[in-house]
C-alpha cells in the first residue's frame, strides 16, 4: 500500500501512545485511586481495629436494616418488572410509552428529592400523615419509609433489562406453547422465564447493588436513628462526621467489596445477554 | 366437512386484509392458501388457529369439525400449528420441544412420562432425527428445526394441521426436499392441512386444492390443474407461471389479434369491439418461418437463450409486450433462426378475457 | 377491553397491566404529585422568596456551574478514553473498561468519603496539589472532581457504542481524497460522534445537577460559598421548611426534565436529518 496512504488510515505512534497514556492516567487517577484508598484508610489502624469496627453492634445492625431492605426491595421489583416487561412487550396498545416514560423516571430525579416526596406523601405533615398516625403507623423516619424510598430509585433497573429483551424475543414461543394446550402459568414459567432468566439475574444484581448502596434518598427518609434506621451507607456518613475515619471506611470497604462483586457478576452476565440477543434476532432469520 | 369459514373479515387499524371470504375444507384433504404478500392468507389461517379474532359480525362463523371455534377456548382446541420461523423453545431440547404439548396437560389427561416418552420417539423417527434428540435448536439446521416443529405440533394428535410458509425461510434444495416428504407424510397420515405460501411450485406440487387470494378476496378454489389450465381470472393466470399477453378485439363473434384470428365462435353473447387479452404460456406457442393460418401473428426474434432444459425465444411484435417463447431443442435446430429474423408466432392455446372474464377456452 | 387492543392468545393482559398501572402510580405519580402539590400550593411571594433568596441563587449558580464544568471536561476526556478503549489494544484495557462503571457501582457516600481523602491536603494527590497551591477540598473545585468522578461513565458508555458502529468506509473514503489522519478525524469522525457526545454531556449534566452522597463530604458545604442545592433541600428539610424544599426542588426537577427532553429532541431531530439523506 502507499506508504501516504497507510499514514492516513491510522494515527501516528506518539499520537496512540499519547492518547493511551491519558486515558490510564485520568481513569487511574479519577477512579482507580479513591477504590484503592477506600481499602488503604480503613486498614489504616490495623486488622484488629478493622474487624472491631466491622463487628461493632450499630454496624451489624446496620448491615441487618440495608439487607432486610435490598430483601424486600428486591422482591416488589422483581414482581413488578415481570408484569410491566409482560404486558409491555407481549401487547400492543396506546400509552406504552407513557408507561415506559413513568418507567425511566427515577433516574432523572436527584436521590434528595426522591426521599423529599415520600416524606411529604407520609410525614407526619404529608398527604397521608394524619391518617396515618390516628392508625399508629409510622413510615417515614422508620424502616418502611426507607423501603419505599429505596424501592422507588430501583425499581426501574430489572424492568429496563427484561422489557428490551422481552421485545426483541417476541410473542411466537408463546403462542406456539399455549396452542400446545399450555395455560399461563406453564407458559410463564416453561417457555418465558428460561427464555429472560440471565437479563432477570443482571437486573437483580445492578438493583441490589443500588439498593444497599442508595445514600441521598435514604439519609432524608430516615431520621437517622442510630441502631434504628441506619442503613450501612448511613452509617458511614456518621462514623465520618465523628472524625472516626477509619470506621467509616471500615464499613464503607463492605460496600465497596459489594460494588466489585456487582462489577464482576455484571461483566460475566453481559456476554450471557447479548448470545441472548443474538438469539433471539437469528431465530428470526434462520 | 372439516373447515367451514363463512364470511370471514378482518381488518388491522386501517387496513383490511380480508373481506368477506368464505372457505370450505374438506376432512383429509392437503389445501394450500396461495396468494402475494399481502392477500391475507396468513391472516385467514390464524383466524381458523383462533390466533386472531374475525371482525365480529352476525353472518361470520368458524367451523372445526362441526365445532364453533369462538365457543371453544384454545386450550382445548387441537390445534396443530407450524410457524414460519419455527417458534421452538429454544431453551429445550428437541425432544421437550416435541414432548412440551402432552407435558402441560392437566393431571387428568397427561399421559405417563413412559408413554409420552415412547410418542416422542415415534414422531422423532418420523421426522428422522432421532440422533438429535438431546440436541437443542440452534444446533440444528433450518429444514431440521422446521421437522421438530412439525413433530411437535403433531405430537397433541391435532384435528387439524396448520402452516404458515413453513418453508419460507429455507433454502431452495431443502424446500424442495421438505416438499416431497410433507407430501409423503401426508399420505400416510391423512390429517386435514392448510399450508400458506406464495410460492406457486410448492402450492401446485403439494396441495389436493389451491385457494388463490389476492387482496383479501379469493379469486379461485380449485385443484392444481383446474387453477393453472382453467383459470378464473386474469390474476391467477398471471400469478401462476408465465405468461403472455396480446391485445386483442372481438369482431363479428371472434377474438383477433391484429390479423390473427385466435377465438371460434363464443358462447356467450360478447359484443363486438370489446378490447380481449389473451394469455398463451411460452410452451403453447409455434414459431414458423410462413404464416400457416389465420392465428398466426408476424414478430421479430430479439434474443435466445439456449442454455436450459427448453430454449427461450424472445420476440417482439405489434400486438404485444415482448414475447417468450418455449421450444425444444429439437425443434430450435430445425428452424435455425437467429436475432433480428423475421418469423410468425402461432397459438396453439390461449385463455381469453374480455373485460376481466374468461371467454370459453380457445383451442385449435 | 377488546378495542384497547388486539385480541390476542396470550394471557394476563388486564392483570399485568392492572398492577403495573397501580405500581406506578403509588411510588412515582402520587409522590411526584404531592412535590407539584407542596411547591405551588404557596403563595407565589413564598415560592419566589424561597427561589430568590440570595442562599438559594448562590447554592444554584455553584450547583449549575460545577456540574456543567464536570461535565464539560469529562466530555472531553470522555472523547479520548472512549476512543482509546474502542481503537486501541493495550495491557490493561479491559481493566480500565471495567473501571469505566465503578462510579455507577459504588455507593456515593463511600466514593464521597474516598474523594475527600485522597483530595485532602494531605492526600495522596492533594498533597501534589497543595504544592502548586492548588486547594481541591472544601472549594467548588473539589466538587467539581467529585461531579467529574460521576459523571464519566455516561459520557464514555454513551460514545462507545456510537465508536463501534461507525462506518470504516468513511474513514477509508477521505484517506484515499487525500484528508490526513486529523482532518479525517475533524470531519468525517468528529460530527458522526456529534449526537453521542451531546446525549453523554446532557445526561452526565443532569445527573451532576442533583448528586448529593459524592459531593457533601468534599465540599465543607459552607453557604454561599460550597454549599449545593440539593444540600439546601436537605437543610430545609431539617428546618421543616417543607414548602421552601418542594420549591428548590421543583426548579430541580423541571431543569433535569428540560435537559433530557432536550437530548430526546436533539437526538430525533439528527435522525430525522439523517433519513433526509
Amino acid at each position: 500500500m502507499d506508504r501516504s496512504l497507510r499514514l492516513s488510515l491510522t494515527e501516528p505512534k506518539w499520537v496512540r501512545n499519547s492518547l493511551i497514556f491519558i486515558t490510564v492516567s485520568f481513569t487511574g487517577i479519577l477512579i482507580f485511586l479513591p477504590v484503592i484508598a477506600v481499602f488503604a484508610e480503613a486498614l489504616r489502624k490495623g486488622f484488629s481495629f478493622y474487624f472491631a469496627s466491622v463487628t461493632d453492634p450499630l454496624a451489624l445492625s446496620a448491615l441487618r436494616l440495608t439487607l432486610l431492605t435490598a430483601a424486600v426491595t428486591l422482591v416488589a421489583n422483581l414482581l413488578f418488572a415481570i408484569a410491566a416487561s409482560w404486558c409491555i412487550a407481549k401487547f400492543n396498545f396506546p400509552g406504552k410509552n407513557l408507561l415506559l416514560t413513568l418507567i425511566d423516571l427515577p433516574f432523572a430525579i436527584s436521590p434528595v428529592i426522591s426521599g423529599l416526596i415520600f416524606i411529604l406523601v407520609f410525614g407526619a405533615r404529608g398527604w397521608f400523615g394524619p391518617l396515618l398516625e390516628s392508625g399508629g403507623i409510622q413510615i417515614v423516619f422508620a424502616t418502611p419509609g426507607i423501603i419505599l424510598a429505596t424501592i422507588f430509585v430501583t425499581f426501574p433497573f430489572i424492568a429496563r433489562e427484561l422489557i428490551p429483551l422481552m421485545q426483541e424475543q417476541g410473542t411466537d414461543e408463546e403462542e406456539a406453547a399455549i396452542l400446545l394446550g399450555a395455560n399461563a402459568w406453564q407458559t410463564f414459567l416453561r417457555v418465558t422465564l428460561p427464555n429472560i432468566r440471565w437479563a432477570l439475574v443482571y437486573g437483580v444484581v445492578l438493583a441490589n447493588a443500588r439498593a444497599m448502596g442508595e445514600f441521598g434518598a435514604v439519609s432524608v427518609v430516615s431520621g437517622h436513628i442510630r441502631g434504628r434506621t441506619n442503613t450501612l451507607p448511613l452509617h458511614v456518613e456518621i462514623l465520618y462526621n465523628e472524625y472516626n475515619f477509619a470506621a467509616a471506611f471500615a464499613v464503607a470497604s463492605l460496600l465497596a467489596l459489594l460494588a466489585l462483586v456487582t462489577l464482576t457478576a455484571k461483566a460475566a452476565l453481559e456476554w450471557r445477554i447479548r448470545l441472548e440477543y443474538e438469539s433471539a434476532a437469528s431465530s428470526e432469520k434462520s | 366437512m372439516a373447515i367451514d369459514a363463512r364470511h370471514v373479515s378482518k381488518t388491522f387499524a386501517h387496513f383490511n386484509a380480508l373481506k368477506d371470504v368464505s372457505l370450505h375444507i374438506q376432512q383429509g384433504e392437503l389445501v394450500a392458501l396461495l396468494g402475494p404478500s399481502g392477500s391475507g392468507k396468513t391472516t385467514l389461517l390464524r383466524i381458523i388457529a383462533g390466533l386472531d379474532a374475525p371482525d365480529p359480525n352476525p353472518e361470520t362463523a368458524v367451523f372445526v369439525n362441526e365445532e364453533d371455534i369462538s365457543r371453544k377456548p384454545l386450550s382445548e382446541r387441537r390445534v396443530g400449528f407450524v410457524f414460519q420461523h419455527y417458534a421452538l423453545f429454544r431453551h429445550m431440547t428437541v425432544f421437550e420441544n416435541i414432548a412440551f404439548g402432552l407435558r402441560v396437560r392437566p393431571s387428568k389427561l397427561r399421559p405417563s412420562a413412559a408413554a409420552i416418552r415412547s410418542k416422542v420417539n415415534e414422531l422423532l423417527e418420523l421426522i428422522q432425527l432421532g440422533r438429535w434428540a438431546s440436541h437443542y435448536p440452534s444446533q440444528l439446521s433450518g429444514g431440521q428445526r422446521q421437522r421438530v416443529a412439525l413433530a411437535r405440533a403433531l405430537a397433541i394428535e391435532p384435528s387439524i394441521l396448520l402452516l404458515d410458509e413453513p418453508f419460507g425461510a429455507l433454502d431452495a434444495r431443502v424446500r424442495q426436499d421438505l416438499r416431497r416428504w410433507l407430501r409423503n407424510l401426508h399420505s400416510k397420515i391423512h390429517i386435514t392441512s392448510v399450508l400458506v405460501t406464495h410460492d406457486q411450485e410448492e402450492a401446485l406440487e403439494v396441495a389436493d386444492r389451491v385457494v388463490i387470494m389476492n387482496h383479501g378476496r379469493i379469486e379461485q378454489v380449485g385443484t392444481p390443474d383446474e387453477v393453472f389450465h382453467r383459470p378464473a381470472s386474469e390474476f391467477v393466470v398471471t400469478f401462476l407461471g408465465n405468461v403472455n399477453l396480446f391485445h386483442g378485439r372481438v369482431e363479428s363473434g371472434q377474438t383477433r389479434v391484429g390479423k390473427a384470428i385466435l377465438g371460434g365462435h363464443h358462447e356467450s353473447a360478447v359484443p363486438d369491439g370489446k378490447s380481449a387479452r389473451v394469455f398463451v404460456r411460452p410452451y403453447e406457442l409455434e414459431i414458423e418461418r410462413q404464416q400457416t393460418n389465420g392465428a398466426s401473428v408476424p414478430s421479430r426474434v430479439s434474443r435466445i437463450q439456449s442454455a436450459g432444459s427448453m430454449v427461450r425465444v424472445e420476440l417482439s411484435s405489434e400486438h404485444s409486450e415482448d414475447i417468450t417463447v418455449e421450444l425444444t431443442h429439437d425443434r430450435f435446430r430445425d428452424l435455425s433462426i437467429q436475432p433480428g429474423d423475421n418469423v410468425f408466432v402461432r397459438v396453439r392455446d390461449a385463455r381469453i378475457f374480455v373485460a376481466d372474464q374468461p371467454v370459453d377456452d380457445y383451442s385449435i | 377491553m377488546s378495542r384497547f387492543r388486539q385480541h390476542s392468545v396470550i394471557p394476563g393482559f388486564g392483570l399485568t397491566l392492572g398492577y403495573t398501572v397501580s405500581y406506578l402510580g403509588l411510588i412515582v405519580l402520587i409522590p411526584l404529585a404531592a412535590l407539584v402539590a407542596k411547591g405551588t400550593n404557596q403563595p407565589w411571594a413564598d415560592f419566589r422568596a424561597a427561589v430568590f433568596d440570595p442562599r438559594t441563587l448562590a447554592a444554584w449558580r455553584l450547583t449549575l456551574g460545577t456540574s456543567f464544568f464536570a461535565a464539560l471536561i469529562d466530555a472531553g476526556f470522555g472523547l479520548v478514553v472512549a476512543w482509546t478503549l474502542v481503537r486501541y489494544d493495550f495491557p490493561g484495557r479491559r481493566l480500565v473498561d471495567a473501571l469505566i462503571d465503578v462510579p455507577f457501582a459504588l455507593p456515593t457516600a463511600v466514593s464521597g468519603i474516598a474523594l475527600t481523602a485522597i483530595y485532602a491536603q494531605n492526600g495522596w494527590v492533594g498533597r501534589w496539589l497543595q504544592l502548586l497551591g492548588i486547594q481541591v477540598v472544601f472549594s467548588p473545585l473539589g466538587i467539581v472532581v467529585a461531579l467529574m468522578f460521576i459523571g464519566l461513565p455516561f459520557i464514555v458508555r454513551s460514545l462507545q457504542p456510537s465508536l463501534q458502529d461507525l462506518d470504516p468506509a468513511a474513514e477509508e473514503a477521505a484517506a484515499l481524497l487525500g484528508a490526513s489522519r486529523f482532518t479525517a478525524f475533524r470531519r468525517v469522525i468528529l460530527p458522526a460522534l456529534q449526537p453521542a457526545l451531546v446525549a453523554g454531556f446532557v445526561t452526565a449534566f443532569a445527573r451532576c445537577l442533583g448528586e448529593y452522597g459524592s459531593v457533601i463530604f468534599i465540599s465543607g458545604n459552607m453557604p454561599m460559598k460550597t454549599e449545593i442545592a440539593s444540600l439546601l433541600i436537605v437543610t430545609k428539610l431539617e428546618q421543616y421548611d417543607y414548602a421552601g424544599a418542594s420549591a428548590i426542588a421543583l426548579l430541580m426537577l423541571v431543569s433535569s426534565f428540560l435537559l433530557l427532553f432536550m437530548v430526546n429532541f436533539a437526538q430525533w431531530w439528527s435522525t430525522r436529518r439523517q433519513e433526509k439523506l
